[in-house]
């Protein structure tokens, strides 16, 4: 029997979805200070707009909710998933405004994008942009990197009660330090510490390439955003390839490995455990995955001829084979050159670079390393108990900060999550086909959108069918979210429908 | 004392950067030898 959510579930979600919406609101108003400063005054108005919706539904939620309970699981990952969907609605408002997205839909897709940090961009004459749209549409993946719900406990929830069970839903199982709050607020220091250094380097980089100062530090600010939180929008619609500069591809290969590795390892690395970046499963498995798909993608790559020299063969071929492995999605070669110019086998090795993505509790989307070690591991565990005498006990440890014996607990949850996505990109990747699509291109697309990666083969564009764009949406944002805070939403739709 | 505070994250950020450069010049040599070959 499934039993019909109470109006005291609603209350409370409500209540924490309105605190979730009143602190996506404030952050509007960082685009709305740079509009100012950029003396663009109809992109501020578009920003003024949205921000006052935003506050007046979360005052809204909050007054009408009110509420002292403490969260629920359920609760928590319901108000995750909504909150989600709130920030693409709400987030979208702007964009729309500019007139530079041809629908809502359109304009809703770009801000998943952003918020899930996947990078996939539907937005039309992108070059001719005002700095304050061009600005929240890095802000979004920013936000959306470190994690809405995380921004919200960081700066607008103080001492929340149940903040753990909204931070879990925001696909972010490890707890860094004792207290939630305080773990978003490390998560905070990290990357503002690299976005100093970061946009530093980039901006530094593109001034020495003949950029004025000031649009310098924009754009280094912009590609920061995106390349530490593994976004993949670009100021600019030809991604990478517009800054021409082999300093700036280096600068965000670096910006981008260092996105994908995970926040619990940073603060031991900060914190003088040093030695973990070369012990941890995550980073050796990272290692060893990079390098296996780079492989397949550059022995295919040669065999083509297409880029001919050591250093072309970097800049073209492990430049996007990286960018899909953390998730990023910035590209230095036109999406068509990936169907037209790529031979299928080194498409192939990007694709299981994207499948694959980063380490968990970072920015990045897919399987994530933590899951395929513990896998990887299990499977060599159930191999030796097979070869070795009945008898024999097999043990099998892993090093994730601790080292950690592997039991069935583990690799549980690893291979649910795995197959999770395996449905995923292709279940898209049907659907791609459905409307006329390549297999191959298909599944790169579906893969692309349900890794929160962002590289493209053509397939998205304004003029793809409304219901790719709609299946694409659900794909980031289930993505994003590992799915359990989506499942649970699914299942409290169900109980208030047909429980008793 | 206070340098003592700041040595470790910076330290920890040189790792940090030690871990990419050296995924970069690893995935750069396969390249070069792919490159000879062709």
């Amino acid at each position: 029997m499934i039993l019909k959510p109470r109006l005291e579930d609603a209350r409370n979600i409500g209540y924490y979805l309105g605190k979730v919406i009143i602190g996506l609101g404030l952050t509007m108003c960082i685009p709305v200070l740079i509009g100012l400063v950029c003396r663009e005054s109809n992109p501020v108005y578009d920003f003024v707009i949205a921000a006052e919706a935003a506050l007046i539904l979360g005052l809204t939620l909050k007054t009408v909710c009110q509420s002292d309970k403490e969260l629920t699981w359920m609760q928590g990952m319901i108000v995750v998933s909504l909150s989600w969907i709130a920030a693409m609605v709400l987030g979208a408002i702007p964009f729309y405004l500019s007139g530079h997205w041809r629908s809502y839909l359109d304009a809703c897709f770009d801000a998943m994008s952003g918020f899930a940090t996947t990078g996939l961009v539907l937005v039309g004459d992108l070059d001719h942009l005002s700095y304050t749209h061009n600005f929240w549409r890095h802000l979004t993946m920013f936000i959306g990197g470190q994690g809405i719900v995380v921004v919200a406990l960081s700066f607008f929830i103080k001492g929340a009660s149940g903040a753990f069970k909204m931070y879990v839903g925001e696909a972010r199982e490890e707890r860094i330090l004792p207290n939630v709050v305080h773990t978003s607020r490390f998560i905070w220091l990290v990357s503002l510490v690299y976005l100093v250094i970061g946009t530093g380097a980039l901006a530094f980089i593109a001034r020495a390439g003949g950029m004025r100062l000031g649009r310098a530090l924009f754009h280094g600010a912009c590609v920061f955003m995106a390349a530490f939180d593994t976004g993949g929008f670009c100021p600019q619609s030809q991604s990478i390839l517009y800054y021409h500069s082999f300093a700036f591809e280096i600068a965000t290969i670096v910006i981008m490995i260092l996105g994908a590795l995970n926040f619990k390892l940073h603060y031991h690395i900060w914190t003088g455990n040093r030695k973990e970046i070369f012990r941890n499963i995550e980073t050796a498995t990272f290692f060893i995955t990079v390098l296996s798909t780079f492989l397949v993608t550059s022995v295919s790559l040669a065999q083509t001829g297409i880029y001919k020299g050591a250093v072309v063969l970097f800049r073209k071929g492990f430049y996007q084979l990286i960018s899909g492995h953390t998730g990023t999605g910035f590209q230095t070669i036109h999406p068509e050159q990936f169907a037209r110019e790529w031979n299928n086998l080194a498409v192939v090795g990007v694709l299981c670079g994207m499948a694959l993505g980063g380490a968990v509790c970072s920015t990045t989307g897919a399987i994530k390393m933590l899951r395929l070690g513990i896998l990887s591991k299990a499977m060599v565990q159930d191999i030796k108990r097979i070869i070795l005498p009945e008898r024999a006990i097999v043990v099998k440890k892993f090093h994730h900060i601790r080292d950690t014996f592997l039991q069935d607990s583990h690799v549980r949850p690893a291979l649910l999550i795995t197959l999770a996505y395996l449905f995923l990109y292709g279940a898209g990747a049907l659907i791609g086909m459905f409307f006329g699509y390549p297999f191959l291109n298909a599944l790169f697309e579906s893969t692309s959108a349900a890794a929160n990666v962002g590289l493209s083969c053509g397939i998205t564009s304004a003029a793809m069918p409304a219901l790719l764009k709609v299946t694409y949406i659900i794909q980031m944002w289930a993505g994003r979210l590992e799915f359990m805070s989506v499942f649970t939403l699914i299942g409290f739709l169900v109980a208030a429908i047909k429980g008793k | 004392m206070k340098l003592r505070v700041f040595s470790k994250p910076v330290l920890g950020i040189a790792t940090e950067l030690a871990y990419t450069i050296a995924l970069m010049a690893a995935a750069f040599l396969v390249c070069l030898i792919l490159s000879l070959k062709i």
